[in-house]
């Protein structure tokens, strides 16, 4: 009943390649950006921009990268948490050495500074695929991780290696609130995912598709297969390398390597996995999934069971409860959650009648 | 189908979460330790020792004498898993206090959540404790209002150890000339001393040489034999989990007399003495807190909460131990801040900012360690609001194959030689986060 496709009519190929074709979509996305600039930072508090909100938004962009290298291009990948390690420490240094660095150049920079690692790291993918090529990104985890602990100079000879981030001052405005950490995350991650979502649906973003699908008939149709490849690598890893600086600046406020040890790289996997492969609204929903569910199981646990559980067994009964969920989930649903939204969807084009055609 | 039922449990769970986080709020009579716990995870041992203690300690002032002057104390864990996103979650999440309780200070006892939590905490104007390890520099009270590396910070801990081994030299004029290898974990914490290290022997005249074990440290084999061929008279062992014991065992292997090796403050537990074995047998270490059960505190803590039934640890087993001492001792001292910051405040739960004043007025004497029945256990401290460590001693014990015995007094640290590098630290923080010192002279 709302939400109709009758009566939008194309009259050019501009207007049928849109990325939003129906203005119900095109007002929802509107209204949802509108009110992530307004109505929430009215409603939140303290404790919803600086434990879930930001850190919901660095990994959705993080899950952005993964997805454009695993989901679209079908590469395997386990070495994202390296790559937005050298965006941190990068964003860094940039910030320590450059007297002057502007705080969004810095991050872009640092974006450009995982680049090369991660093109690096993608040059197997050229003669192995699948599994192999995931054991070899694996390496990208365990060298860079050991080269910012063994060399201090990334920590500015820090003696205990952990260091803390600058105050974030964009054009004089002081952002380190949480409401500003909030909107400063927002404001970076929109544009680039609006940059993603573009890139997809371009002809590179074809181009990966039909990578991912089969690269021999990629090779047939004359789609360059390495250079389309270590693309996707350095896209992805810019995407991460920014999520690294995100992480560090306006979420922890700190730096250290172990914070991006394998466990992030598997986060950052599951979020595309439970969000749906080769899906932008998916990274969201997979974020929202990875980010929410154990503080919300936490919260509930401890509020409703804490009095006759110890803490630490009650933390391992949440991860049994999520394990279960993640489980469930992939079994009814092994697409992701992204395709649970888009059966919603079109269920929505049809009601309040059963059927339409 | 699915998707609907989804939709609706997601809606009921959340529909919970919101209705238990509209609990109507009472403000009793009560003082809230939000506590960042671990108790799963490859750090477990520590968190449920150390909480473990920390809690016990607050059943045992509710239990024996009502509270703080009449003022219940409350907490409620949160887990970390020593992760920094869970701690900094955790942080948010009970900053704000307990059914009207205000929060006096957070614990995290950890060194990363400590760091992502700094900023925060002094923005909150809510303290941020970190006994025995965190920030040296934070030792500056004047740039770090609300942090508190209490007892011992990294660079007292190799001051105190080099002026026990000139006092076995009979003088530190004698420690001229002496060789002094250090065994260092591979990792941030295991260099952090070295600079130290390096400029106290430049001043005393000892020949130093650093050796790093590459993490986990379970092969140690070149280290040793290098250790043979300098032939030192002592060795510092910096290590960290089971890079402890096998320094033990391979001392043995390779002829190094075990009581010529002093192990620093995460080296001195007896989990990294007894997988040793006999190699073990003679050890020295450091600790700010001896282990054992004799004192008033401990024994009190036994009777009213330990032989009720209430006590906290799953392994009564452990009651005692280092871990388990050190979340008492960091329970004396909390307690006693918000007893101080009482003193001046009233005697009613207090804000974060009013517990702080408590902390930089603390002060243990001899009389007063003996009224808590912590003589012998916790040293001799005063803060004050530069200095917000106050201590800087530790005791020196041996491991006589089973146990710790303490083998020495407290032996103090070079306080005066380290203040103005940690200043020079300090102040660069200060300048990097537009941050101005406070006058020290002019806070009462």
């Amino acid at each position: 009943m709302f939400y109709l496709e009758s009566g939008q009519f194309s009259n050019s190929y501009r207007q049928d390649r849109r990325l939003f074709r129906l203005w119900q979509q095109r007002w929802a996305l509107a209204g949802l950006i509108v009110a992530a600039y307004t109505v929430v930072p009215w409603l939140g508090n303290d404790y919803w921009f600086s434990a879930i909100l930001i850190p919901f938004l660095v990994l959705s962009l993080a899950g952005v990268g993964q997805n454009v290298l695993t989901g679209y291009a079908g590469q395997l990948s386990l070495g994202s948490a390296a790559f937005m390690a050298v965006g941190a420490f990068a964003a860094y240094n940039l910030q320590l050495r450059v007297s002057g660095m502007p705080l969004l150049l810095g991050f872009f920079l640092a974006g450009l500074c995982a680049v090369p690692v991660g093109v690096i790291f993608g040059l197997p993918s050229l003669r192995i695929k699948g599994f192999y090529l995931l054991v070899s990104t694996l390496a990208a985890q365990f060298l860079i991780e050991w080269i910012f602990t063994q060399f201090s100079w990334f920590s500015n000879d820090s003696t205990s290696g952990v260091i803390s981030a600058p105050p974030l001052v964009v054009l004089g405005h002081n952002f380190s609130t949480p409401l500003g950490r909030y909107l400063l995350t927002l404001s970076v991650v929109l544009p680039l995912v609006w940059l993603a979502t573009n890139l997809v649906h371009s002809q590179w973003g074809r181009n990966w598709m039909a990578v991912r699908d089969m690269d021999t008939a990629a090779a047939v149709i004359g789609i360059p297969l390495g250079r389309t490849k270590l693309l996707a690598f350095a896209i992805s890893s810019f995407l991460l390398g920014v999520a690294g600086a995100l992480w560090a600046f306006t979420y922890l406020g700190t730096v250290e390597p172990h914070g991006f040890d394998l466990n992030r790289s598997f986060q950052i996997l599951f979020i595309i996995i439970i969000g749906g492969m080769g899906s932008i609204l998916g990274n969201f929903l997979g974020a929202a999934f990875i980010v929410l569910l154990p503080i919300l199981l936490s919260i509930a646990a401890s509020a409703y069971l804490g009095d006759f559980i110890q803490s630490g067994q009650l933390d391992n009964l949440q991860k049994m409860i999520f394990g279960a969920l993640i489980i469930v989930l992939l079994i009814k649903e092994p697409e992701g959650l992204a395709k649970l939204w888009q059966s919603l969807r079109a269920k929505a084009h049809g009601w309040p009648l059963r059927y339409w055609t | 189908m699915f998707s609907q039922r989804l939709t609706s449990r997601a809606a009921l769970a959340l529909a919970i979460v919101l209705a238990s986080a509209t609990v109507p709020a009472h403000a009793a009579n009560q003082q809230y330790f939000p506590l960042q716990s671990y108790r799963v995870g490859p750090y477990a041992a520590g968190g449920t020792g150390f909480f473990g203690g920390f809690i016990d300690y607050m059943q045992y002032v509710n239990l024996k004498q009502g509270g703080v002057n009449g003022v219940k104390l409350v907490w409620s864990e949160c887990e970390t898993e020593y992760v920094v996103e869970k701690g900094v979650e955790c942080y948010e999440r009970l900053k704000k206090g307990l059914n009207g309780a205000p929060a006096a200070a957070t614990n995290p006892l950890s060194v990363g959540i400590a760091y992502a939590t700094l900023e925060r905490s002094t923005a909150d104007k809510l303290p941020l404790i970190t006994i025995n390890h965190g920030r040296t520099d934070s030792t500056d009270g004047s740039v770090f209002p609300y942090v508190f590396p209490l007892q011992l910070n990294p660079y007292s801990e190799v001051s105190a150890i080099i002026n026990y081994i000139g006092q076995q030299s009979g003088g530190l004029a004698k420690l001229k000339g002496k060789k002094i290898v250090t065994l260092y974990h591979g990792s941030p914490y295991g260099k952090e001393t070295n600079p130290i290290l390096t400029l106290l022997a430049k001043k005393y005249g000892f020949e130093l040489t650093l050796l790093e074990v590459p993490h986990p440290g379970n092969e140690q084999q070149s280290q040793w034999l290098t250790i043979r061929q300098i032939k030192p008279d002592w060795v510092i062992l910096r290590g960290w989990g089971v890079m402890n014991p096998v320094a033990l065992k391979t001392a043995q292997k390779t002829g190094f007399p075990a009581n010529h090796i002093i192990g620093n403050i995460w080296s001195n537990s007896e989990d990294d003495a007894a997988p040793a074995g006999d190699a073990a047998k003679g050890y020295i270490s450091i600790t700010t807190h001896p282990s054992g059960t004799q004192f008033p505190v401990l024994q009190g803590i036994k009777k009213y909460v330990i032989d009720t039934g209430k006590g906290n640890l799953a392994d009564p087993k452990r009651f005692g131990n280092v871990y388990y001492n050190l979340g008492v001792v960091n329970g004396i001292l909390n307690v006693e801040a918000v007893r101080v910051a009482q003193s001046k405040f009233g005697n009613k739960p207090l804000t974060g900012e009013q517990v702080r004043w408590g902390f930089e007025h603390l002060k243990f004497d001899t009389p007063r360690l003996k009224q808590v029945g912590a003589y012998g256990l916790l040293q001799p401290l005063q803060l004050s609001c530069s200095d917000h460590e106050g201590g800087g001693a530790v005791r020196f014990q041996q491991w006589d194959g089973s146990k710790w015995k303490v083998i020495s007094g407290w032996i103090q640290a070079d306080r005066a030689l380290l203040r103005p590098i940690i200043e020079a630290s300090s102040h660069q923080y200060a300048k990097e986060h537009g941050i101005t010192p406070r006058d020290c002279a002019k806070e009462s």
